[in-house]
């Protein structure tokens, strides 16, 4: 005890003599130091473009993506390029309608369609393709003889020939027209067959650009866990005999590499990919003039879901800055009401078209549910307003760019009515959230959040409608932090 | 609280690149920071080399310091760091032998020492072997536990307390013999 109290004196006696010790020959180094941080200053500022060049590339993957799938549509795809076609004349209910009550077979409906309309004109004829494909695609028996032969029955059945007596236009004419048609039909088949799902990878985040000095991305159980083998080096190195300095060095830059470092608890890495997965509800406000007299429309609460790809860098403790992609099917149900005879629906989304006697009574209502494919690309910041050591709770707000890949319109009996080609591919909206997170395991976490997205600018390209979807989400993922 | 004042508005000056600031900084810290390094380093280039990168450190990672009233302590850490990676990458840290205790009973220790000059005992310090230097300064100047300067160099508790025990033998040893020289000179 004696001797420790010596040791100790002694210590202080030292520390009291140098501590406040001041040593000249600074004067000179300044310069040095001021041109090193001059060209930090420097460094800084180029390090700027280089990451909005790495969003540009994140946007650009997203757009290549959203056109692969857009090329390629899963569904649907054949009416749609019938509908092209003849996207002058509204979308007919009436021969979906027909479909659903009868299911009959398409020489039956050819029948059908030749008895009911007196004049065959050329938009009658597509029309008949059209009524051919839709039943087909239906009925789930869609095959490419089979629609070979429906393009070959515009010459050869009932409705074919009456056209060609009637009208002075020859049938090989009328094949000719048609051909484009068909070989659209068979080209997209084609490309069914050899479609196949497009996985995306998100690229890492650029070291160089975005690593913090001073921190190297450990955390404490795997400093722990190479302890012992710093342990033997050092232990090694200490001895005279050896002159291996390696091991000493690492052991001294670990110590420098800790300085100024402060990120605590088990989120303390500063980059992080996250995939989540979101079940929402929209719905849309909007606001739209000309209807037609009478007409009464809503758009209901509807189910959709998300499947979120995110990753980002951590500012400090608290702020986290994030980007990715995410895909989300929005589905959309629009209620329409007829009060008075008219049967031309201007809706928010455009024309829909029924046959009178296509209801039972004049507060039938007509359901169509739209859906909707976005890839988005969101740029946002998360703010941890609560941080513990296993645990934060956070809130985010993001700006989304949204491409719309693809989109389905039916009625409720499952009928597809083709694309509205009023929908704007290119939309911007926003998202605001309230989230946490836990670490379950070293560099793991469980996040869920609560979020609500509106869209900023209206969907449809027709300047007298406004619509705006909002939609409200509950998400779970995990996080994995590097 | 002036003090504190100061400093705020120094660092958010410099964190917003202002050269005048940093340079202010700079004049603030730069003697007593040559010390450090001094202590830590023999040789005076390895000194002003470590004493300019380890300034330089400071501007780059500023905007990581918390709290402004630990200014002080943030600074010196890092030119202790800087001081201890540069020792190692240059020139290897090796233990002493053990020392006899025939030093021990160098009762006025005290006195001796507050007789000598500031800059007589610096040169004592740097004059240690490396390992012994380097934890003597962590442990008895700059307020490392064992545990600590153990975890940062990676030794046992046991080799850093070892490495103390010959530091301070060593030290007195050349204290005393300091003493008897200053004694022989007056009675000459």
């Amino acid at each position: 005890m004696r001797e420790e109290k010596k040791h100790k004196a002694f210590d202080k006696a030292i520390r009291e003599k140098i501590g406040n010790h001041v040593a000249s020959g600074t004067e000179g180094l300044w310069a040095a130091i001021e041109k090193n941080v001059a060209q930090l200053d420097a460094e800084k500022k180029k390090r700027r473009p280089g990451f909005y060049m790495w969003l540009g590339l994140i946007s650009i993957t997203g757009l290549i993506v959203g056109i692969y799938f857009y090329q390629f549509q899963p569904r649907n795809f054949i009416e749609d390029d019938i509908n092209s076609a003849q996207s002058a004349k509204p979308i007919s209910l009436y021969s979906t309608l027909n479909d659903s009550k009868h299911r009959e077979t398409e020489h039956e409906m050819v029948q059908a369609d030749s008895n009911n309309k007196s004049d065959s004109t050329e938009y009658e004829n597509k029309q008949f393709a059209q009524t051919n494909t839709q039943n087909m695609n239906f009925s789930n028996t869609v095959k490419k003889t089979d629609l070979n032969e429906a393009g070959n029955n515009n010459n050869t059945n009932a409705v074919g020939q009456k056209w060609a007596q009637e009208n002075e236009t020859s049938s090989a004419t009328n094949l000719a027209e048609n051909e484009p048609i068909i070989d659209a039909i068979e080209n997209v088949i084609d490309n069914k067959k050899g479609m196949k799902m497009a996985t995306v990878k998100a690229d890492s985040i650029d070291d160089n650009s975005m690593k913090t000095e001073g921190d190297d991305g450990l955390q404490n159980d795997d400093i722990a866990k190479e302890t012992p083998e710093i342990n033997d080096t050092i232990a090694m190195v200490l001895e005279p005999s050896n002159s291996d300095t390696l091991a000493t060095e690492q052991a001294i830059n670990r110590l420098a590499d800790t300085t100024a470092i402060d990120i605590p608890g088990k989120f303390k890495r500063i980059k992080y990919i996250e995939l989540a997965a979101q079940s929402i509800r929209t719905s849309a406000f909007y606001k739209n003039n000309g209807l037609a007299t009478g007409q009464n429309e809503e758009i209901e609460l509807a189910d959709g879901f998300g499947l979120h790809a995110q990753f980002g860098i951590k500012i400090n403790k608290r702020i986290e800055l994030f980007t990715g992609l995410n895909f989300e099917k929005t589905e959309l149900e629009q209620r329409l009401r007829t009060e008075v005879d008219n049967f031309d629906f201007q809706t928010a989304f455009g024309e829909v078209h029924i046959e009178e006697g296509e209801y039972q009574d004049e507060d039938d209502f007509f359901y169509v549910e739209r859906y909707f494919y976005y890839l988005e690309m969101p740029i946002g910041i998360r703010y941890n307003f609560i941080a513990r050591d296993k645990w934060l709770l956070n809130l985010k707000g993001d700006l989304l760019i949204n491409y719309l890949m693809n989109q389905s319109n039916r009625n409720e009996s499952y009928i597809s009515l083709g694309n509205q080609t009023t929908i704007l591919p290119l939309t911007f909206s926003f998202g605001l959230g309230i989230g946490t997170q836990y670490n379950f395991k070293s560099g793991f976490s469980i996040v869920s959040d609560f979020r609500y997205s509106l869209m900023l600018n209206s969907i449809s390209s027709d300047e007298n409608v406004v619509i705006k979807p909002y939609s409200i989400g509950v998400g779970l993922g995990i996080k994995k932090y590097f | 609280m002036i003090e504190l004042e100061t400093n705020n508005k120094l660092l958010e000056a410099c964190l917003k690149g202002d050269q005048k600031a940093r340079k202010k900084l700079y004049d603030l810290y730069a003697p007593q920071m040559m010390s450090v390094c001094y202590r830590y380093l023999k040789n005076d280039e390895a000194a002003k080399e470590v004493f300019q990168q380890a300034f330089f450190n400071v501007f780059k990672n500023l905007k990581q310091l918390k709290d402004p009233k630990t200014l002080s302590g943030w600074i010196k850490q890092i030119f202790v760091n800087a001081a201890l990676t540069n020792l190692n990458s240059k020139k290897r840290l090796y233990l002493i032998g053990e020392l006899s205790d025939a030093n021990n009973g160098f009762e006025n220790q005290n006195q001796a020492i507050d007789n000598l000059e500031v800059e007589v005992i610096m040169n004592m310090i740097e004059n240690l072997p490396a390992g012994c230097r380097t934890v003597f300064n962590m442990y008895a100047i700059d307020g490392y536990s064992h545990k600590e300067i153990a975890e940062h160099l990676g030794i046992s508790v046991g080799t850093s307390k070892s490495q103390l025990h010959d530091a301070r033998k060593m030290l007195q040893k050349w204290i005393r013999a300091n003493e008897n020289v200053q004694m022989k000179v007056k009675t000459q």
